[in-house]
């Protein structure tokens, strides 16, 4: 195992004493505490990370941060694969496995590079252009070859076995990002009591601080940022988020974050947390973005930002290469040159594309460098898949090669504000930091330090205290003083873009990530996708999983070249959420398989699990489909059972999930007459009614048997599907349309238990419930009574309702009693031979009976339609009474329902299976209607159907097909009237 | 089945007994939805203040003493909670007031302790720092997709009511238990 050729001797913010195997590729491999897979990669002389997305080029590490575009890896293996994380940001821990993407049969021999050699075809919009002819080669063809070339990454098919969890969070003010900026910004406001967040992306504080030798006050950066992070620890109102990505900004000041667990923090606990933040302010503090500079061969591995190579030097104690040059555009790339003086690294050149630089500048450079001034980089060399050479053309036109196993780029920096813009603001290009800035943020959020352009160190921290001081000041809160520290003025000015040198060579990338070069964008604007956000879409410059970070400046530049506008007049593209990639696994949170959703349980749960129940969901209800017993070869046998003890004896089912609502009200009876077709004012107290209600657009939206309990309450129930929509609708009819009128209503849904005993025994088992203490004889207990009644000392309610057209009742409790009524039913009603049915048992009853369900409510269908037209009041208004009478909801040739059997009484009909003429061609012209439910029927020993026929009165005795073209069946069926049974007592 | 008596049955099946905090389901109380006839806040608040020596609440908060608690859950709508036995509101409110039982539609339970702070507070969108949900608040809101009323209650420690539909409790029940597992899951504050 290596213990990193490239590791410095000493220096970095990385614990020697503890020694952290893992495994890139295969090999084994050895880093420090404190590393990130990407240091631990340089430490250890890993050149190449990955191959580019389109050509398949080798590519090494650009950054050392969230910007990194090529350093795409898969994380762990077999289920816990996580394919395109960024090595920049993996924290090293023990046995970590990372494996290299895109790339077939291996990273170092990749056949799919031979795309490369293609390139010239490959330029933007060759797809567009390509494959358009002939188009019946599309889906055959094209298509499946280009979906196996697409993608990058690998998800894992298994099922995630990790733990994922959303939580909560409130703060005055949240601060992203916990460089030098966030870090002063969060302290100000903690010590004046403010309630804070602060999130920082990384695993360790101090943003800049850790990657440059720079001091605050007289203390190394570092050690600064340790001892801020110290005194906010200890601050009950102030939280810290490590590993946490802020990742978008929403209305009211609402962010959502995602943090990662630490690597060691073990089973059990989630591996990322998304979370909600409300704060009242915040202050973006995100820090800017080196970019790269454009030259032909800039891909190479070994040529990185100029930031990056500081980082890895400085904050992790490795070096990129052992004879590095520096490009540089500003004094800030120079400092790169000191940095590797000072930790004993060879610096072969820096070249520098202006031709006048201080000497104070100069003197950074570590003596011996060779400085070539006014000189470009015009190309780079490759051996053994890394870089080794760079040719210079110096300003008076030579070329000459320099070897060179690591380039440092220093562009400029570009801020990384991309959350400012998530709530419509706008980037502008502003002269003064070189780069766009935002300029309208979010309202309450302050921008402060280098993600306002404020590059030095001195101003930074300025800003922050300022962004502080700011959002104390918006939410009245206590304003600290603010001690800004003594620190570097350096660096801080505006860095020119660099366009490509005229005389580069070779493919010079702007975009990495989906290899995007200066030349698609030439050919996108001869091509008249001149602008940026045309520009984006047909070149995808920018709409990789970096969002940009690195190539969005340099692409306007090379747009405003070639179009000859200025940099001011070209909008930057915008930024949207997720600001950085978000695992699907993350937002899925814990609600996940049978946990999607919550289950609503029935009282008679436990009994029905424990009998055979096989159960159903019905909206978030589980209900019971079915009870089979020992024996029964399939279902249709077990609901045969069920069907007939209700038609022959008697049967119990848990109706508790039908909508209960109360309500109460000197004008409950006109509110409901209002709501409903029918009138039910008139309905006498201890009586129910079956109504319907409609939509306002006439067509019908619910029904159920409302009871009136006493002269000023009522008790509607609805269907379980929409128990709740019809409790809201009622709301607003009485909120919105008649607050005027004295009504009060309230859910009693999960307030009781309820059943159905239905069957022509069931008026024996209600007399044994209830011990003779109520007389339920047809004379006393009619038809429709609906009674509050007392059962064994209990309040109870007895409703004589069917909906099988049996004889039946139900009986209700408090649920908190359920299912001791049920357990007691099932005593009460064992002489008789009672069986518990379930939800198909109980559609049966409902088609034999013709009765409509949600297959025929089915938001298309008028009262009409389903044959409960002259239920319609024509006294009274009520809600969807003149829509109702639209023409077309009243035209004759309307499908309504009509009762189907198959001629040949064995065969079976599909729901589903559309009408057609005897003889019709199947074709939508001649489609008639279709069946909605369908089930045999154990009285009659046949299937039956109900459905939706045009003109279907008329035609009662006429023959038509049934085709379900689906299930390969057409039969031909009897349209007979949709009562299939007699009533018999209801 | 005369002579035979009834026993009210717990909502909450399995229990939460590995938690970092305490979770009890409350028996031995009745709970009514109280609604103010149209334009009778006034003269309900009056009664209210007579009958229970408890001012209505006017908002979502909660008021309590030894014999009732009312919770404010929306415009004229509140939860009454009585001790089983104590005399019902009908004959104390009657005519003045909507009254509905709602005893079996809720499973209460009472969670306390600083973890079930920690616990609720990352689950709820409703900030309960002290300062921001002090005892006797009210919320109606969401525990993950669970539509619940909770409350803060009147005691120096950190206590909630959690008044859960009765048909979701299972659910609930598992929620808690995961909460409570996992303690803080990832939080590094």
């Amino acid at each position: 195992m290596s213990l990193g050729i490239n590791r410095l001797a000493k220096g970095g913010l990385i614990d020697r004493t503890k020694r952290i195997g893992f495994s890139f590729d295969g090999r084994q491999l050895a880093g420090y505490e404190g590393d990130t897979l990407a240091s631990a990669l340089v430490a250890n002389h890993v050149k190449l990370v990955g191959r580019s997305f389109k050509y398949h080029r080798p590519r090494g590490l650009l950054g050392a941060g969230a910007e990194e575009p090529n350093g795409l890896v898969a994380l762990g293996a077999g289920a816990r694969t996580e394919a395109n994380t960024k090595a920049t940001l993996v924290e090293l821990f023990e046995g970590l496995e990372a494996t290299s993407q895109n790339r077939f049969p291996s990273l170092r021999l990749d056949l799919q590079a031979m795309n490369g050699l293609l390139s010239p075809f490959f330029a933007a919009g060759f797809y567009y252009k390509t494959f358009m002819w002939p188009r019946g080669f599309w889906e055959r063809l094209y298509e499946p070859a280009i979906r196996r070339a697409a993608g990058l990454g690998r998800a894992s098919t298994a099922p995630d076995p990790d733990r994922y969890e959303k939580a909560n969070a409130f703060c005055d003010v949240l601060v992203i990002g916990g460089g030098p900026a966030g870090l002063i910004a969060a302290h100000d406001l903690g010590r004046g009591g403010a309630r804070v967040i602060l999130a920082e992306q990384d695993f360790v504080l101090g943003g800049r601080l850790l990657a440059e030798r720079l001091t605050v006050g007289d203390a190394p950066g570092a050690a600064w940022a340790r001892e801020v992070e110290r005194e906010l620890a200890a601050m009950p109102n102030v939280t810290i988020l490590r590993r946490t990505a802020v990742f978008a900004a929403y209305d009211q000041g609402g962010f959502a974050a995602v943090e990662s667990a630490a690597p060691d923090a073990g089973e059990g606990v989630a591996r990322q947390t998304l979370w909600r933040i409300a704060a009242r302010a915040s202050i973006l503090a995100t820090g800017a973005v080196e970019r790269p500079i454009v030259f032909g061969g800039n891909d190479r591995p070994g040529v990185m930002l100029a930031s990056a190579v500081r980082s890895y030097v400085n904050r992790f104690g490795a070096t990129p290469g052992w004879s590095v040059a520096i490009l540089a555009s500003s004094d800030d790339g120079w400092s790169t040159a000191a940095d590797l003086g000072a930790a004993g690294v060879p610096v072969v050149a820096v070249i520098d594309r202006r031709e006048e630089v201080g000497e104070a500048v100069k003197a950074l450079a570590p003596r011996g460098t060779r400085l070539i001034l006014g000189g470009e980089v015009v190309g780079s060399q490759m051996r053994r898949l890394a870089l080794s050479a760079i040719d210079v053309l110096a300003k008076d036109g030579t070329r000459t090669r320099i070897n060179a196993d690591c380039l440092a780029m220093a562009g400029g920096w570009t801020p990384a504000a991309g959350l400012a813009t998530h709530l419509g603001g706008k980037m502008h290009w502003s002269e003064k930091v070189g780069a766009p800035v935002a300029t309208e943020a979010a309202p309450g959020m302050f921008i402060a330090g280098a993600a306002a352009g404020a590059f030095a160190l001195r101003a930074a921290l300025a800003g922050g205290a300022g962004a502080a001081r700011e959002a104390a000041t918006l939410l009245g809160l206590k304003a600290v003083a603010p001690e800004v520290p003594v620190a570097s003025d350096e660096f801080g000015a505006a860095v020119p873009i660099r366009l490509p040198a005229r005389k580069s060579r070779g493919p010079a990338f702007v975009d990495f990530q989906n290899d995007v070069t200066a030349k698609d964008i030439k050919l996108a604007v001869q091509e008249g996708f001149a602008s940026p956000e045309h520009l984006k879409r047909y070149t995808t410059l920018g709409m990789a999983t970096d969002q940009g970070r690195t190539s969005g400046v340099n692409g306007l530049a090379l747009l405003a070249e070639a179009t000859g506008h200025a940099m001011a007049d070209l909008a930057p593209t915008t930024a949207r959420p997720p600001d950085s990639p978000v695992a699907i696994g993350a937002l899925a949170g814990p609600r996940r398989g049978r946990a999607f959703r919550s289950i609503r349980r029935i009282s008679s749960h436990c009994w029905a699990e424990e009998n055979g129940a096989v159960f159903g969901e019905a909206g978030l209800w589980l209900r019971p489909r079915w009870y089979a017993r020992p024996g029964e070869a399939d279902w249709l046998t077990t609901v045969t059972r069920e069907v007939n003890a209700v038609r022959g004896a008697v049967g119990v089912c848990d109706v508790s999930t039908l909508g209960k609502i109360d309500v109460q009200g000197p004008d409950a009876g006109a509110f409901l007459d209002r709501v409903y077709v029918n009138t039910f004012s008139t309905l006498p107290a201890g009586k129910a009614r079956y109504g319907v209600m409609l939509r306002e657009d006439g067509i019908v939206f619910d029904d159920g048997v409302t009871a009136r309990l006493g002269e000023d309450r009522y008790l509607v129930s609805t269907t379980t599907a929409n128990a709740v929509r019809v409790m809201q609708h009622l709301e607003y009819c009485h909120q919105v349309l008649w607050p005027g009128l004295d009504v009060q209503m309230t859910s009693v849904t999960e307030a009781w238990g309820q059943y159905a005993i239905a069957g022509p025994r069931s008026r024996e088992v209600a007399g044994a419930l209830f011990g003779g203490g109520l007389d339920v004889s047809d004379a006393a207990f009619p038809a429709l009574t609906a009674r509050e009644v007392d059962l064994d000392g209990l309040g109870a309610r007895l409703f004589r309702v069917s909906f099988s057209g049996e004889l039946a009742y139900e009986v209700a409790v408090p649920a908190n009693f359920g299912w001791q009524l049920f357990e007691r039913i099932l005593r009460a009603g064992e002489p008789f031979g009672i069986a518990p049915y379930g939800t198909e048992a109980l559609g049966v009853l409902r088609i034999e009976r013709g009765h409509v369900a949600g297959n025929e409510i089915n938001g298309q269908t008028t009262a009409g339609d389903l044959g409960l037209g002259r239920m319609m009041s024509a006294k009274k208004d009520f809600v969807g009474k003149t829509l109702a009478q639209r023409p077309g909801l009243v035209a004759a040739d309307r499908p309504v329902l009509v009762g189907v059997r198959p001629v040949e009484a064995q065969e079976r009909i599909s729901g589903g299976a559309h009408f057609l003429d005897m003889g019709a061609r199947p074709s939508l012209e001649n489609d008639l209607g279709h069946v909605t439910s369908v089930a045999f029927s154990p009285s009659l020993g046949a299937w039956i159907g109900l459905g939706l026929l045009r003109r279907g009165r008329e035609r009662t005795g006429e023959t038509v097909r049934a085709y379900d073209p689906v299930r390969g069946r057409d039969t031909a069926v009897k349209v007979v009237s949709p009562i299939f049974i007699p009533e018999r007592g209801g | 089945m005369a002579g035979e008596t009834w026993t009210a049955e717990p909502a909450l099946t399995s229990g939460v007994s590995r938690s970092a905090f305490t979770v009890r389901e409350l028996d031995g109380v009745r709970i009514w939805t109280v609604m103010a006839r149209a334009g009778g806040v006034a003269a309900l608040a009056e009664r209210v203040e007579a009958e229970y020596g408890l001012g209505l609440p006017d908002g979502p908060r909660r008021t309590a003493n030894e014999g009732a608690a009312l919770l404010g859950i929306g415009p004229g709508k509140w939860l009454l909670v009585q001790p089983d036995g104590s005399p019902p509101p009908a004959g104390r409110l009657g005519g003045l007031a909507a009254l509905v039982d709602q005893t079996g539609g809720f499973g209460l339970l009472e969670l306390r302790g600083e973890a079930a702070r920690e616990a609720l507070g990352r689950t709820v969108a409703v900030d309960l720092a002290p300062g921001a949900f002090p005892p006797g608040s009210v919320a109606s809101t969401l525990i993950e997709d669970v539509g619940i009323v909770l409350a803060a209650l009147d005691d120096a420690a950190p206590a909630y009511q959690l008044f859960v539909p009765r048909s979701f409790i299972g659910s609930v029940g598992e929620m808690i238990a995961r909460w409570a597992d996992a303690g803080r899951s990832a939080g590094s504050g």
